[in-house]
């Protein structure tokens, strides 16, 4: 029943798209252009496009074409943003190189294959007429290697109102690489402690802002992780510490500050992790005034049921692609699912091709991935807004 | 025959080359007109003098006065450089000013005036034709303070590391403002490296987390083993400085992290027993980071005297006869050159000068009455100590 759909798939376009994109860069902050180029490529297609700049010169781009009536709206999610060039590339990490069944070139991977094959299965459905109901839309989103700006701008668009959304993040749900069913949150505690300065020879006439600080690192061990049936519990990580002299000087440094990543698991909020903090600092008994702050970026975790509709339909056009059963998991790193679900409540499903060097030089995808996830995202769109 | 000396003692001469004198800046670094200054005065007593170049424009100035016979030989140590003027003078802080019985400048007590009582006496001394034994020079060195370039490069030269004895015209007046010094703390900067290893910082149990790691040696400080002395009590420690994590935000559990930490000697602690109670403290601590554990200079050896000390005697005694009173003595929580003479190198020493007003802060002063005082108490050390 999906024949008329599946059969205007053409692997010839996707990888024609992707070493496109491979030849623009689009290092976070510089994702305009590639941005500019999905419009018009959708444009093309006869989706209605749209522009929607998040910082000046930083575009997201939506587009979406609407079924025939009143049903579910999905959403295909794809950050534009690469990584930047990191050093030892033995090609030009900017022309796309193919060798043998893997393409090179930074993006090919994280995550401008999972881009391509959403659009060969836009294009699928647009050339199709394929009936469906509801709304099929696409968002490239910005900055998601960075703060995940983009993802936060679109959570308040239309598009942060969808019913579910996949996100072509290089996840194979295969054994060992579970797509997630949740993902830890994260948050980074930005703490300054406040002492009083004396000579250095009289340390009993001041209050010591660098040991009271080291005081509370070394006490950290201290806080109480909530256990997650699924996650476990989560985990801290002191990121930074600086405090005394600039000019060298023999006085009581009066300042100190740290930054401290902390994971979050579900039933463990910001709020939650900064009062955990605060109690621990106070059951110290120091004698500096301690402001216990948060940087960005902050991130909600979340976990979603198997029960969920687009879990149910993604299980089921998995099985149907690559004829085996997805893999699931719970997963201890930061994607824009954070925010679309943690924040949003969006339900979110991680698929694409297969990780291939992601973040290091001489990243690749293997091209024979292509074709099958196109095929399980153009089965995932007519399932759920069948 | 001293009276001969004390008659050529000129009060007025000491008043205007204390003013000279904090009209010439020497802030540390920019001491070379001074030393030319004082090096010119030395010349025109008839005394020896030598400039000696420890950096270049940065010289120490030497003096010497040779007396009839063999005998002791004496030291007068000076530093040239002051501290920068800072801010909140209600005058030039360049230019002397003379109000309500105060020298008012930047280096009026430390240690401008002492410079120039001692050149008040030297010069009384060598008009005079005073017969003494031995010899009595004078030393002005720079870099005091900062990390006493100076003080390190005199103690070089065998010819002033032998000397029998030094007074220093640091501002201990012997009264409760500051008794004379019967000893010194000495000091060590504890420079402490910590190396763990990096791992993303999501998943803390790779890595090896060397900003906590440090931070447990900084919590267990209270952990050194200070040892108490008699006189002094105990040292103290405090740390000055901890860094350590990404400079570009990154979540990498940080691989490096250093931190400073200060500690107060006393006598009976040595830089060695510093450097082992740390690496004991350390060990302890059962880290999985390394940890190395360096000195940055300056560096100081505690020290204590006894009363006995011919010099020490000759300073008591001589401070009753112009004083009127004995002087105050305690052991003190303090750095002079003397933790470099007296710790490193053995040399007794006394420190005697005028009392100090504001010294390191804004509107710094010195007394008028407390030069005569002692120029005189200069020019009878001088005497009594090295007499034929």
């Amino acid at each position: 029943m999906y024949e008329d759909l599946l059969k205007k798939l053409e692997d010839r376009y996707a990888v024609k798209r992707l070493e496109e994109m491979i030849a623009i860069p689009s290092v976070v902050k510089e994702e305009k252009e590639l941005a500019h180029y999905l419009k018009a490529e959708l444009d093309k297609l006869g989706y209605k496009t749209e522009l929607h700049e998040v910082e000046p010169g930083r575009p997201n781009v939506y587009a979406k074409l609407k079924g025939k009536g009143k049903g579910k709206r999905l959403n295909f999610c794809g950050h534009m943003d690469t990584v930047p060039v990191v050093v030892g590339w033995e090609t030009d990490p900017f022309k796309p190189v193919k060798k043998g069944n893997r393409l090179h070139g930074l993006g090919s991977n994280d995550m401008k294959g999972g881009i391509a094959c959403t659009l060969n299965m836009l294009r699928a459905f647009a050339e199709s007429g394929h009936p469906f109901g509801g709304e099929l839309s696409f968002a490239g989103v910005i900055d998601e290697e960075a703060y995940g700006e983009g993802a936060k701008a679109m959570l308040k668009t239309e598009y942060g109102k969808v019913d579910a959304v996949v996100l072509g993040e290089p996840t194979t749900a295969e054994q060992g690489h579970g797509t997630p069913l949740g993902i830890t949150g994260k948050v980074l505690y930005d703490i300054y402690v406040n002492g009083k300065a004396a000579h250095g020879f009289d340390p009993g006439a001041g209050i010591n802002a660098v040991e009271e600080a080291g005081i509370i690192l070394a006490n950290l061990p201290g806080l109480e992780f909530k256990k997650n049936p699924n996650f476990g519990q989560g985990n801290y990580s002191t990121l930074k510490i600086e405090g005394g002299y600039t000019v060298y000087s023999v006085v009581v440094p009066a300042t100190c500050r740290i930054e401290v990543n902390r994971l979050l698991v579900p039933g463990e909020t910001a709020e939650y992790a900064v009062k955990d903090m605060e109690r621990l600092i106070k059951g110290l008994e120091l004698k500096s005034a301690v402001e216990v702050k948060t940087k960005p970026p902050l991130y909600a975790s979340y976990e979603m049921k198997r029960s969920e509709p687009i879990v149910k339909v993604f299980d089921e056009a998995y099985r149907e692609a690559f004829g085996v059963a997805p893999e699931y998991g719970y997963h201890k790193s930061i994607t824009d699912a954070n925010t679309i679900t943690g924040e949003g409540g969006v339900p979110c499903i991680h698929l694409g091709p297969k990780p291939g060097g992601t973040h290091q030089k001489n990243e690749y995808v293997e091209l024979d991935w292509l074709p099958r996830v196109s095929r399980a995202y153009a089965l995932i769109a007519a399932k759920f807004l069948s | 025959m001293i009276e001969d000396v004390l008659r050529r003692l000129d009060d007025s001469y000491a008043v205007r080359l204390t003013e000279e004198m904090i009209g010439i800046p020497s802030v540390t670094g920019e001491e070379e007109a001074l030393s030319l200054y004082v090096e010119e005065k030395l010349r025109s007593y008839g005394m020896e003098t030598e400039l000696k170049y420890v950096e270049a424009k940065r010289p120490n100035v030497y003096g010497v006065l040779g007396g009839a016979k063999p005998g002791r030989r004496l030291n007068y140590n000076a530093h040239s450089d002051t501290v920068p003027a800072g801010e909140g003078w209600a005058t030039d802080p360049f230019e002397a000013v003379i109000k309500d019985g105060k020298i008012f400048g930047r280096g009026a007590c430390d240690m401008k005036s002492g410079i120039a009582c001692t050149l008040n006496a030297f010069r009384a001394i060598a008009d005079s034709g005073h017969e003494f034994a031995g010899e009595l020079s004078f030393s002005l060195v720079v870099d005091q303070e900062a990390t006493d370039v100076g003080a390190w490069a005199m103690m070089k030269d065998p010819r002033w590391r032998s000397l029998d004895a030094i007074v220093l015209t640091y501002s201990y007046c012997g009264d409760e403002t500051k008794p004379i010094p019967l000893g010194l703390t000495g000091k060590i900067l504890y420079d402490i490296k910590v190396r763990g290893k990096a791992a993303h910082g999501f998943r803390p149990h790779l890595g090896v987390n060397a900003v906590e790691d440090a931070a447990k040696i900084v919590a267990n400080l209270d952990g050194l083993q200070l040892k108490p002395h008699p006189e002094f009590g105990k040292g103290t420690h405090c740390t000055l400085k901890f860094e350590g994590g990404y400079q570009i935000y990154s979540v990498v559990v940080p691989a490096s992290a250093r931190f400073e930490v200060n500690r107060l000697l006393v006598p009976g602690e040595t830089i060695q027993y510093a450097l082992d109670d740390m690496r004991r403290l350390v060990d302890s601590l059962h880290l999985k980071s390394e940890v190395e554990i360096g000195v940055k200079p300056p560096k100081y050896e505690p020290y204590t005297c006894s009363k006995e000390e011919p010099l020490m005697e000759t300073l008591d005694g001589v401070y009753r006869d112009v004083m009127g009173r004995p002087p105050l003595y305690e052991y003190a929580y303090g750095i002079t050159n003397a933790n470099i003479f007296q710790g490193e190198q053995g040399i007794p020493c006394v420190h005697i000068g005028p009392q100090r007003g504001e010294a390191h802060g804004a509107n710094e002063y010195v007394k008028l009455e407390w030069l005569p005082h002692v120029s005189r108490m200069y020019a009878m050390i001088a005497s009594r100590y090295l007499s034929p």
